[in-house]
Protein backbone atom coordinates (compact mmCIF):
# COMPACT_ATOMS: atom_id res chain seq x y z
CA UNK A 1 0.00 0.00 0.00
CA UNK A 2 1.38 3.26 -0.85
CA UNK A 3 0.40 4.91 2.13
CA UNK A 4 2.71 2.69 4.32
CA UNK A 5 6.10 3.67 3.06
CA UNK A 6 5.24 7.60 3.25
CA UNK A 7 5.86 9.26 6.84
CA UNK A 8 3.06 9.52 8.71
CA UNK A 9 2.83 12.99 10.93
CA UNK A 10 0.23 13.08 13.61
CA UNK A 11 -1.33 16.17 12.07
CA UNK A 12 -3.77 18.49 13.41
CA UNK A 13 -7.70 19.02 12.12
CA UNK A 14 -6.05 21.96 10.39
CA UNK A 15 -2.96 20.50 8.67
CA UNK A 16 -0.24 23.82 8.82
CA UNK A 17 2.88 22.30 7.25
CA UNK A 18 3.48 21.66 2.97
CA UNK A 19 2.12 18.04 1.80
CA UNK A 20 5.64 17.09 0.69
CA UNK A 21 6.91 17.60 4.79
CA UNK A 22 3.97 16.24 6.94
CA UNK A 23 3.43 13.16 4.46
CA UNK A 24 0.20 11.76 4.92
CA UNK A 25 -2.06 13.41 7.48
CA UNK A 26 -4.73 12.20 10.19
CA UNK A 27 -7.11 12.30 7.95
CA UNK A 28 -5.37 10.48 4.70
CA UNK A 29 -5.10 7.34 7.04
CA UNK A 30 -8.33 7.12 8.34
CA UNK A 31 -10.23 7.76 4.89
CA UNK A 32 -7.22 5.05 3.12
CA UNK A 33 -7.96 2.63 6.37
CA UNK A 34 -11.45 2.99 7.30
CA UNK A 35 -13.18 0.20 5.35
CA UNK A 36 -10.33 -2.37 5.94
CA UNK A 37 -10.25 -1.37 10.20
CA UNK A 38 -14.08 -1.51 9.66
CA UNK A 39 -14.24 -4.51 8.19
CA UNK A 40 -12.25 -6.26 10.17
CA UNK A 41 -13.77 -5.41 13.41
CA UNK A 42 -17.46 -6.28 11.66
CA UNK A 43 -16.21 -9.47 10.58
CA UNK A 44 -15.01 -10.19 14.14
CA UNK A 45 -17.95 -9.01 15.92
CA UNK A 46 -20.79 -9.03 13.83
CA UNK A 47 -22.14 -6.10 14.93
CA UNK A 48 -21.81 -2.84 13.28
CA UNK A 49 -22.64 -0.20 16.19
CA UNK A 50 -19.81 -2.49 18.25
CA UNK A 51 -17.25 -2.69 14.53
CA UNK A 52 -17.86 1.40 14.40
CA UNK A 53 -17.17 2.14 17.93
CA UNK A 54 -13.57 -0.77 17.40
CA UNK A 55 -12.86 1.61 14.35
CA UNK A 56 -13.34 4.71 16.02
CA UNK A 57 -10.81 3.43 19.21
CA UNK A 58 -8.68 2.07 16.40
CA UNK A 59 -8.09 5.52 14.73
CA UNK A 60 -8.06 7.50 17.91
CA UNK A 61 -5.34 5.23 19.44
CA UNK A 62 -3.25 5.33 16.21
CA UNK A 63 -3.75 9.37 16.51
CA UNK A 64 -2.57 9.38 20.30
CA UNK A 65 0.28 6.33 19.85
CA UNK A 66 1.50 7.65 16.50
CA UNK A 67 4.86 8.61 18.73
CA UNK A 68 5.22 5.11 19.21
CA UNK A 69 4.49 3.76 15.71
CA UNK A 70 7.47 2.29 14.18
CA UNK A 71 7.73 3.78 10.30
CA UNK A 72 9.54 0.59 9.59
CA UNK A 73 6.89 -1.47 9.50
CA UNK A 74 3.83 -0.79 7.77
CA UNK A 75 1.19 1.46 8.75
CA UNK A 76 -1.37 -1.11 7.96
CA UNK A 77 -0.60 -4.04 9.81
CA UNK A 78 0.18 -1.56 12.72
CA UNK A 79 -3.38 -0.36 12.52
CA UNK A 80 -5.17 -3.78 12.01
CA UNK A 81 -3.20 -5.04 15.07
CA UNK A 82 -5.10 -2.06 16.79
CA UNK A 83 -8.00 -2.97 14.98
CA UNK A 84 -7.98 -6.74 16.17
CA UNK A 85 -6.87 -6.45 19.65
CA UNK A 86 -10.06 -3.51 19.76
CA UNK A 87 -12.84 -6.19 18.12
CA UNK A 88 -11.59 -8.97 20.44
CA UNK A 89 -11.89 -6.49 23.66
CA UNK A 90 -14.89 -5.43 22.42
CA UNK A 91 -16.65 -9.14 21.38
CA UNK A 92 -15.61 -10.39 25.11
CA UNK A 93 -16.95 -6.90 26.61
CA UNK A 94 -20.61 -7.71 24.58
CA UNK A 95 -20.96 -11.30 26.01
CA UNK A 96 -20.26 -10.62 29.26
CA UNK A 97 -22.72 -7.79 29.01
CA UNK A 98 -25.28 -10.36 27.61
CA UNK A 99 -24.78 -13.13 29.42
CA UNK A 100 -25.44 -10.80 32.35
CA UNK A 101 -28.76 -9.38 30.97
CA UNK A 102 -30.30 -12.34 29.25
CA UNK A 103 -29.60 -16.49 29.78
CA UNK A 104 -26.35 -18.08 28.58
CA UNK A 105 -28.05 -19.25 25.25
CA UNK A 106 -28.56 -15.72 24.62
CA UNK A 107 -25.20 -14.67 24.96
CA UNK A 108 -24.22 -17.22 22.12
CA UNK A 109 -26.39 -15.68 19.31
CA UNK A 110 -24.45 -13.43 16.78
CA UNK A 111 -25.80 -9.90 16.36
CA UNK A 112 -26.76 -7.97 13.12
CA UNK A 113 -25.11 -11.54 10.48
CA UNK A 114 -27.39 -10.09 8.04
CA UNK A 115 -25.46 -9.43 4.48
CA UNK A 116 -25.41 -6.21 2.14
CA UNK A 117 -26.65 -6.59 -1.25
CA UNK A 118 -23.43 -8.81 -2.56
CA UNK A 119 -23.89 -10.35 -6.01
CA UNK A 120 -20.02 -11.02 -6.82
CA UNK A 121 -20.52 -14.88 -8.32
CA UNK A 122 -21.74 -15.74 -4.64
CA UNK A 123 -25.41 -15.90 -3.58
CA UNK A 124 -26.51 -13.97 -1.15
CA UNK A 125 -28.09 -16.41 1.07
CA UNK A 126 -24.85 -18.33 0.69
CA UNK A 127 -22.80 -15.41 2.11
CA UNK A 128 -25.37 -15.13 5.22
CA UNK A 129 -24.45 -18.64 5.55
CA UNK A 130 -20.77 -18.41 5.57
CA UNK A 131 -20.44 -15.35 7.60
CA UNK A 132 -23.34 -16.41 10.28
CA UNK A 133 -20.39 -19.76 10.05
CA UNK A 134 -17.55 -17.25 10.35
CA UNK A 135 -19.03 -15.51 13.54
CA UNK A 136 -19.56 -18.67 15.32
CA UNK A 137 -16.23 -20.03 15.10
CA UNK A 138 -14.24 -19.84 18.44
CA UNK A 139 -12.42 -16.01 19.22
CA UNK A 140 -9.14 -17.94 18.62
CA UNK A 141 -9.77 -19.12 14.78
CA UNK A 142 -11.94 -16.12 13.73
CA UNK A 143 -9.75 -13.31 14.18
CA UNK A 144 -7.16 -15.42 12.05
CA UNK A 145 -9.87 -16.27 9.54
CA UNK A 146 -11.03 -12.41 9.31
CA UNK A 147 -7.17 -11.91 8.73
CA UNK A 148 -6.33 -13.98 6.37
CA UNK A 149 -9.84 -13.98 4.14
CA UNK A 150 -11.08 -10.62 4.98
CA UNK A 151 -7.43 -8.55 5.08
CA UNK A 152 -6.10 -10.95 2.47
CA UNK A 153 -3.13 -10.91 4.25
CA UNK A 154 -0.48 -13.73 4.26
CA UNK A 155 0.24 -16.34 7.04
CA UNK A 156 3.18 -14.43 7.81
CA UNK A 157 1.71 -11.04 8.54
CA UNK A 158 -0.96 -12.36 10.31
CA UNK A 159 1.52 -13.89 12.70
CA UNK A 160 2.76 -10.40 12.30
CA UNK A 161 -0.51 -8.55 13.72
CA UNK A 162 -1.88 -11.17 16.30
CA UNK A 163 1.77 -11.51 17.71
CA UNK A 164 1.57 -15.83 17.51
CA UNK A 165 3.63 -17.95 16.05
CA UNK A 166 3.15 -18.27 11.84
CA UNK A 167 3.29 -21.85 12.55
CA UNK A 168 0.14 -21.52 14.86
CA UNK A 169 -1.46 -19.55 12.41
CA UNK A 170 -1.31 -22.35 9.77
CA UNK A 171 -2.54 -24.79 12.41
CA UNK A 172 -5.56 -22.59 13.22
CA UNK A 173 -6.77 -21.42 10.19
CA UNK A 174 -6.80 -25.25 8.60
CA UNK A 175 -8.75 -26.16 11.90
CA UNK A 176 -11.08 -23.01 11.18
CA UNK A 177 -11.67 -24.25 7.77
CA UNK A 178 -12.64 -27.62 8.79
CA UNK A 179 -14.75 -25.92 11.23
CA UNK A 180 -16.50 -23.76 8.68
CA UNK A 181 -16.61 -26.94 6.32
CA UNK A 182 -18.31 -29.15 8.70
CA UNK A 183 -20.78 -26.09 9.70
CA UNK A 184 -21.17 -25.32 6.14
CA UNK A 185 -22.36 -29.36 4.94
CA UNK A 186 -25.37 -29.10 2.89
CA UNK A 187 -24.39 -25.75 1.06
CA UNK A 188 -23.70 -26.14 -2.47
CA UNK B 1 -10.19 -26.40 -8.71
CA UNK B 2 -9.39 -28.49 -5.57
CA UNK B 3 -12.07 -28.11 -2.76
CA UNK B 4 -9.80 -26.16 -0.17
CA UNK B 5 -8.88 -23.72 -2.98
CA UNK B 6 -12.69 -23.29 -3.65
CA UNK B 7 -13.46 -23.24 -0.07
CA UNK B 8 -10.81 -20.09 0.15
CA UNK B 9 -12.49 -18.54 -2.53
CA UNK B 10 -15.94 -18.27 -1.23
CA UNK B 11 -14.85 -17.01 2.14
CA UNK B 12 -12.77 -14.65 0.64
CA UNK B 13 -15.94 -13.31 -1.42
CA UNK B 14 -18.61 -13.87 1.28
CA UNK B 15 -16.61 -11.78 3.57
CA UNK B 16 -16.01 -8.72 1.70
CA UNK B 17 -17.76 -5.96 2.75
CA UNK B 18 -20.64 -5.04 0.46
CA UNK B 19 -21.85 -1.38 -0.05
CA UNK B 20 -24.33 -0.92 2.34
CA UNK B 21 -21.98 -1.93 5.29
CA UNK B 22 -19.24 0.95 4.18
CA UNK B 23 -18.73 3.39 6.58
CA UNK B 24 -17.17 6.98 6.80
CA UNK B 25 -15.58 7.98 10.16
CA UNK B 26 -14.91 10.88 11.02
CA UNK B 27 -11.36 11.78 11.44
CA UNK B 28 -11.58 15.69 11.76
CA UNK B 29 -14.35 14.86 15.38
CA UNK B 30 -11.79 12.25 16.16
CA UNK B 31 -8.93 14.24 16.02
CA UNK B 32 -10.85 17.25 17.79
CA UNK B 33 -11.91 14.62 20.27
CA UNK B 34 -8.18 13.39 20.79
CA UNK B 35 -7.02 17.39 21.18
CA UNK B 36 -10.23 17.84 23.78
CA UNK B 37 -9.19 14.76 25.96
CA UNK B 38 -5.52 16.10 25.97
CA UNK B 39 -6.31 19.40 27.09
CA UNK B 40 -8.96 18.11 29.55
CA UNK B 41 -5.96 15.33 31.00
CA UNK B 42 -4.05 19.14 31.59
CA UNK B 43 -6.43 20.87 33.48
CA UNK B 44 -7.76 18.14 35.61
CA UNK B 45 -3.91 17.60 36.59
CA UNK B 46 -3.57 21.11 37.29
CA UNK B 47 -6.99 21.21 39.06
CA UNK B 48 -5.78 18.75 41.38
CA UNK B 49 -2.62 20.05 41.98
CA UNK B 50 -4.08 22.95 43.08
CA UNK B 51 -6.65 21.28 44.90
CA UNK B 52 -4.15 19.22 46.54
CA UNK B 53 -1.78 22.88 47.30
CA UNK B 54 -4.99 24.34 48.55
CA UNK B 55 -6.34 21.30 50.40
CA UNK B 56 -3.40 21.29 52.57
CA UNK B 57 -3.10 24.29 54.07
CA UNK B 58 -7.07 24.09 54.67
CA UNK B 59 -6.65 21.49 56.72
CA UNK B 60 -3.73 22.32 58.85
CA UNK B 61 -5.35 26.13 59.65
CA UNK B 62 -8.73 23.78 60.75
CA UNK B 63 -6.20 21.00 62.84
CA UNK B 64 -4.67 24.22 64.25
CA UNK B 65 -8.23 26.08 65.01
CA UNK B 66 -9.39 23.02 66.41
CA UNK B 67 -6.24 22.81 68.85
CA UNK B 68 -6.56 26.49 69.48
CA UNK B 69 -10.20 26.16 70.77
CA UNK B 70 -9.13 22.99 72.68
CA UNK B 71 -6.38 24.75 74.67
CA UNK B 72 -6.43 28.27 74.45
CA UNK B 73 -3.49 28.64 76.35
CA UNK B 74 -1.83 27.55 72.67
CA UNK B 75 -2.44 30.73 70.87
CA UNK B 76 -0.13 32.39 72.29
CA UNK B 77 3.12 29.81 71.96
CA UNK B 78 3.80 30.13 68.04
CA UNK B 79 6.23 27.41 67.96
CA UNK B 80 3.18 24.84 69.80
CA UNK B 81 0.98 26.36 66.91
CA UNK B 82 3.96 25.93 64.34
CA UNK B 83 4.59 22.09 65.57
CA UNK B 84 0.47 21.24 65.17
CA UNK B 85 0.69 22.47 61.74
CA UNK B 86 3.90 20.66 60.87
CA UNK B 87 3.64 17.40 62.20
CA UNK B 88 0.37 16.20 60.26
CA UNK B 89 1.89 17.93 56.96
CA UNK B 90 5.17 15.98 57.41
CA UNK B 91 2.75 12.90 58.23
CA UNK B 92 0.59 13.40 54.72
CA UNK B 93 4.19 13.93 52.82
CA UNK B 94 5.35 11.08 54.16
CA UNK B 95 2.25 9.05 53.21
CA UNK B 96 2.68 10.13 49.63
CA UNK B 97 6.35 9.49 49.56
CA UNK B 98 5.30 5.89 50.20
CA UNK B 99 5.74 3.42 46.72
CA UNK B 100 2.50 1.49 47.68
CA UNK B 101 0.48 5.27 48.06
CA UNK B 102 2.55 6.66 44.82
CA UNK B 103 1.78 3.31 42.25
CA UNK B 104 -1.72 3.24 43.86
CA UNK B 105 -2.50 6.86 43.14
CA UNK B 106 -0.40 6.74 39.41
CA UNK B 107 -2.76 3.78 39.00
CA UNK B 108 -6.15 5.43 39.89
CA UNK B 109 -5.01 8.13 37.56
CA UNK B 110 -4.03 5.59 34.32
CA UNK B 111 -7.40 3.82 34.84
CA UNK B 112 -9.68 6.93 34.99
CA UNK B 113 -7.69 8.70 32.07
CA UNK B 114 -8.82 4.76 30.18
CA UNK B 115 -11.91 5.23 30.96
CA UNK B 116 -12.46 9.09 29.79
CA UNK B 117 -10.56 8.37 26.67
CA UNK B 118 -13.24 5.54 25.92
CA UNK B 119 -15.53 7.69 26.37
CA UNK B 120 -14.53 10.50 24.34
CA UNK B 121 -14.00 7.63 21.26
CA UNK B 122 -17.47 6.42 21.86
CA UNK B 123 -18.82 10.15 22.32
CA UNK B 124 -16.95 11.48 18.91
CA UNK B 125 -18.24 8.92 16.33
CA UNK B 126 -19.93 9.22 12.90
CA UNK B 127 -21.87 7.11 10.44
CA UNK B 128 -23.05 7.40 7.02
Amino acid sequence: MATDVLLLVRAQAVPTLAQAERGVTFEDLVRGHQDEVYGTALRILGDRDAALEVANTTFLKAYRAFDRYDPARPLRHWLLRIAANEAISAGRRITRERARSAGPEAALTVADAEPGPDSVAIGREDAAAIRAAVLALPELYRVPVVLRYFNDLAVEEIARVTGRPASTIGVQLLRARALLRSALEGLA
Amino acid sequence: MSDELFDELRLSRALRLDVTERVRIDSRALAQAAAAAEQAQLVRWILGTLALVLVLPALTLARIALTVIGEPSLAADPVALAAVAAVPMLDWLRALAQPATALAAVAGVAIYTAFTGREQAHAHTSRT
